[in-house]
């Protein structure tokens, strides 16, 4: 599974595709090839939804496929995962769309945020995900930690309790912005090993975290476009 | 993954990431959504979405569950 390109910006002609798209926030555009291609199977399915609650707690209360339910696509539905399955590629660009969704909320400061996974009918594994988002930077970060999350459980890889580290430095981070962020002032402010904070910090940076263009320039206000 | 730029109209200030080895057309393709048959560029759409307001109840309902 490859990121080919993110674009962060208004897209007027997407917002007549979901009709919950709150016109004034920006979206962030996330152009994703799957491979290998094929959806997944129920009890791949099952295990990796859980794996991705424990570290993502809130999809379990996502809302999903609420407006093409009359689309001539196949939903299957299971009791208590809120992600549904169609039974092709799509199912892996899906998820990456909900976790990325989820980081929007748990991160980004959004109260409310929708996403679109749409596949391109060629090349069939290509996908653009649109996704509500108020910053780009957590944006980039939020669809590549997605990426490589779904991308290690594909390789059938357990998911490790460490990635909760890195979303816990990023949260903090954003919530706390201005305060020092170098590993020795991180470990002493959160009580955590110093391994882990420099592991959680090179986490960050190398999905994006930390852009090296200036940080005022990501955010973009609402109604701007 | 590193930042990238196109022509784009004032009115429509995007930023764009792409990734090594993406081409300069490829990257203005995908920057450009609006112009086209956009509607039928895509075989399959599916739609999420996620509230604060049903997290924050969520998380509620495991507090009291927990203090229970």
């Amino acid at each position: 599974m490859k990121i080919l390109a993110v674009v962060y910006g208004h897209f007027p002609d997407v917002l007549k595709l979901y009709s919950r798209f709150q016109p004034a926030v920006g979206h962030l555009k996330v152009v994703l090839d799957v491979y290998p291609a094929g959806g997944f199977e129920r009890e791949q399915f099952l295990s990796m939804f859980e794996q991705l609650a424990v570290l993502f707690p809130t999809i379990s209360q996502h809302t999903c496929c609420t407006e093409y339910e009359s689309t001539p696509l196949y939903l299957e539905e299971e009791e208590g995962v809120s992600i549904k399955r169609v039974g092709e590629t799509a199912d892996i660009a899906h998820l990456v769309e909900h976790l990325i969704v989820d980081m929007q909320i748990s991160l980004g400061g959004m109260r409310r945020c929708s996403g679109l996974t749409c596949g391109w009918k060629d090349p069939e594994n290509r996908f653009d995900l649109f996704v509500e988002c108020v910053d780009a930077r957590v944006g980039l970060f939020a669809a590549q930690f997605a990426v490589y999350l779904v991308t290690q459980i594909m390789a059938r890889k357990k998911l490790s309790l460490r990635n909760e580290l890195v979303l816990k430095l990023a949260r903090y981070i954003n919530e706390n912005q201005g305060a020092a962020i170098d590993a020795e002032s991180l470990s002493s402010v959160l009580g955590w090993k110093k391994g882990n904070v420099e592991m959680a910090l090179a986490r960050l940076h190398e999905f994006g975290f930390f852009p090296p263009d200036n940080r005022e320039d990501t955010r973009m206000e609402e109604g701007s476009a | 993954m590193h930042k990238a730029m196109v022509a784009e109209p004032k009115s429509r200030a995007r930023q764009l990431f792409v990734a090594k080895g993406v081409s300069t057309e490829d990257a203005e393709r995908f920057s450009d959504v609006d112009s086209g048959s956009f509607a039928n560029r895509y075989r399959i759409v599916l739609d999420c979405q996620s509230e604060k307001e049903s997290v924050e109840r969520h998380r509620k309902i495991t507090v009291s569950h927990r203090a229970d």
